[in-house]
């Protein structure tokens, strides 16, 4: 009977009182029933109410004042902007729209495709009839429409037209920047040039990319490249100018370019990029290395002499002198005389090896060190014989790409430090190598600015900037012959010689004389006032003022004495 | 009492109730109008970005030498035309006037700066020219 009792017990209810007494415990258990029910739904109440209070009205210490935008949306495009190093717009992906049609709603196809010809007058009449009368649900009229085209399309109101959204890379610059920024496919996919190379980083997107180039240098360096090429009615040519001391490529040109936009129709000579994967002979600018080399070993000094008097034979072989002087000449007189002789001779002082190792220090024996998937590795002889150490200290018999002598060149006019050449912005000069000692550097400063004031480069004098530089004429090879009347004609500057701070490359592939050169197309005439020409217009962009010549600490910096080489009674 | 302590929990229900559903509809319009701004945000990002490109391609060197040449008269900048503020004389503001035989200040015109070419006796050139390197070799060319 114990459940029974429970459930009295559990009712509140006593049997054994009276019916009386039994009621009024009965209602006095609900009360207190209702009044505990009441203080808990109270209590239950307050609490939510408190929760909503504090949730609402109240400010929890944690919590910050403004709302911070966690889902703040940011523009992101597909590929992320390359801009150059004054952070303008070189390369961005802009939304376009393209026009396609929904042929079923099209009415008329005849009088349609007349009506969206006189917005889009370049499109097929027949192909667009046959579009737009096909029945298919979704036909492409024209990918990618201008927004003029857009708007007149849209207010020509041809029902069963209408627009996709697409993302389009886009180059403000046109073709100024082919060969540097590359291209994209119709997939936006980076397939040449810096395009190419930082496809990741471009896909990733975070934040414009910035190169080391100069849109104003690289419009006068182009500009000036291109005359002189159609002035001399050159095949090709190539245009760089590198910041000595830290390698950054402030502008880069090859001509003929391409539009980047549509890179399908140019010829494969236009994509070719003749400064970082074109290997060329060099021809007299590596006197310039041969001279440092000579310098730096200690095999020569200013004062050295060599014989050039007449042809060097060795075995099969005979080395002669384009200006031939014909007579002993100093370490100066062989560079503004561009002699052959002289530098071969002087090759031969310190031999193959240490040849191969400065060479290898300047990175002229490796691919040149640039990120661009278009990189040339150059054309180097194996096995290195004398022949070779001869032929190389006047560039020939090695190949090498435009784009390493400037880096070349930058190593000899900067103090002998040799930086890797870049196309990305950097802050300050990065970790060099040391090549050539500050002393050496410094008399081939002076030598560099007398070869333009004596020299082969008196073309390219620019009164003010006081440039410095080397001449370079090569045949070309064509089918391992050289070819007479094909040349390549190079002059590398640096400037301002007293204190160089950037060098200058203009090369014309096959130039040809004319009226006003005496017919000669060599480097000195067609690529030296190029070269000045591009000075004049670049310098006051990089902030060099011009000085004066008759300045002390620029006489003393460009002072040089050119003796006359003797002939030394005792090696007679 | 029990019955005011009816009222006044009908009451706070109420009040409680408004109260909440008013906090929620107002979350809620806030929420839209953030979105709203959100997506006018990105509207004007991409009206940015469209101009932005737009400006580097107005800005193409080819057309402002272009548009230069078509409305301006200005030429590149000669070298001889550059010289810095150090090239100036020191007591330039000296030569403004000077004191004539009546002890009048008058007006001293300084003497115009050589043009280039002009053929003047190298000292004189050397008291005039302001840093022009070319001067001396033109000059030195002309005779």
């Amino acid at each position: 009977m114990s459940f029974m009792r429970f459930s009295y017990w559990l009712r509140g209810d006593r049997p054994e009182l009276g019916p009386d007494q039994r009621e009024r415990l009965a209602i006095e258990t609900a009360r207190n029933r209702i009044f505990i029910t009441g203080a808990m739904f109270i209590v239950g109440f307050t609490w939510i109410t408190y929760g909503l209070v504090d949730a609402s009205v109240l400010r929890q210490g944690n919590e910050p004042a403004v709302a911070s935008g966690t889902d703040a949306r940011e523009l992101k495009t597909e590929r992320a902007d390359i801009v150059d190093r004054n952070g303008i717009l070189l390369a961005t992906d802009l939304p376009t729209n393209s026009l396609y049609a929904d042929a079923r709603v099209v009415k008329d196809p005849v009088e349609s495709a007349d009506m969206l010809l006189t917005a889009l007058p370049d499109l097929d009449r027949d192909t667009l009839i046959r579009h737009l009368s096909s029945r298919k649900a979704f036909v492409w009229i024209r990918r990618n429409l201008t927004p003029e085209q857009q708007y007149e399309v849209n207010s020509l109101g041809v029902p069963g037209l209408n627009f996709q959204r697409e993302e389009r890379r886009v180059y403000p610059h046109g073709r100024l920047f082919s060969h540097v920024l590359g291209f994209t496919d119709i997939d936006n996919n980076g397939i040449a040039g810096a395009e190419r190379e930082f496809d990741n980083e471009l896909r990733i997107n975070n934040g414009p990319l910035q190169l080391s180039v100069d849109t104003r240098v690289q419009y006068a360096l182009e500009e000036e490249v291109e005359s002189a090429m159609e002035t001399y009615s050159a095949v090709g040519a190539a245009g760089l100018v590198m910041d000595v001391y830290t390698g950054e490529v402030i502008a880069m040109t090859s001509l003929p370019n391409f539009d980047p936009h549509r890179p399908g129709q140019a010829p494969a000579d236009a994509r070719f990029n003749r400064s970082t994967l074109g290997v060329y002979e060099m021809g007299s600018v590596f006197k310039l290395f041969n001279t440092a080399i000579a310098l730096e070993t200690g095999s020569a000094t200013l004062n050295s002499a060599y014989d050039a008097t007449e042809p060097l034979r060795v075995a099969r072989f005979s080395i002669r002198d384009y200006h031939g002087e014909n007579r002993w000449l100093t370490v100066p007189e062989i560079l503004v005389h561009s002699s052959n002789i002289g530098s071969a001779r002087m090759a031969m002082a310190f031999g193959g090896a240490t040849q191969q190792k400065y060479l290898k220090k300047l990175g002229m024996l490796d691919k040149p060190e640039i990120e661009l998937p278009e990189v040339g590795g150059p054309l180097v002889p194996n096995p290195w014989r004398e022949i070779n150490t001869m032929t190389i200290a006047f560039g020939h018999g090695i190949a090498v790409t435009p784009l390493q002598v400037v880096n070349g060149i930058s190593t000899i006019a900067n103090g002998g430090i040799r930086r890797p050449s870049t196309i990305l912005r950097q802050d300050g000069a990065p970790a060099g190598e040391r090549v050539f000692s500050r002393e050496t550097s410094d008399l081939m400063r002076r030598l560099m600015r007398l070869v333009v004031t004596e020299g082969s480069g008196k073309n390219a004098e620019v009164a003010g900037y006081f440039l410095g530089g080397k001449t370079g004429t090569s045949e070309k090879l064509v089918n391992g012959r050289y070819v007479k009347n094909a040349r390549m004609s190079t002059f590398v500057a640096a400037f301002p010689m007293q204190d160089p701070k950037y060098v200058v490359l203009v090369t014309l592939d096959e130039p040809k004389g004319t009226k006003k050169t005496y017919g000669f197309a060599t480097a000195g005439w067609v690529s030296a006032p190029a070269v000045g020409k591009v000075v004049t217009r670049i310098a006051p962009l990089l902030g060099i003022e011009p000085a004066n010549a008759k300045a002390p600490e620029i006489e003393q910096a460009l002072q040089i004495e050119l003796r006359k080489g003797e002939r030394k009674l005792a090696s007679f | 009492m029990t019955r005011a302590v009816t009222i006044i929990g009908l009451l706070l229900t109420i009040l409680i109730g408004t109260g909440t559903y008013w906090v929620s509809h107002e979350v809620e319009r806030l929420e839209k109008r953030y979105a709203d701004i959100q997506s006018d945000i990105l509207a004007e990002q991409e009206t940015i970005h469209v101009l932005q490109a737009e400006w580097s391609y107005l800005n193409n060197p080819e057309r402002i030498e272009r548009l230069s040449q078509q409305y301006l008269s200005l030429a590149q900048i000669d070298i001889l035309q550059m010289a810095s503020i150090d090239d100036l004389p020191e007591n330039a503001d000296q030569h403004l006037y000077r004191l004539d035989k009546f002890g009048e200040a008058v007006a001293f015109l300084p003497l115009p700066r050589a043009r280039p070419g002009d053929l003047m006796s190298d000292e004189a050139a050397d008291a005039m020219i302001i840093d022009a390197p070319s001067v001396a070799a033109t000059a030195g060319g002309t005779r």
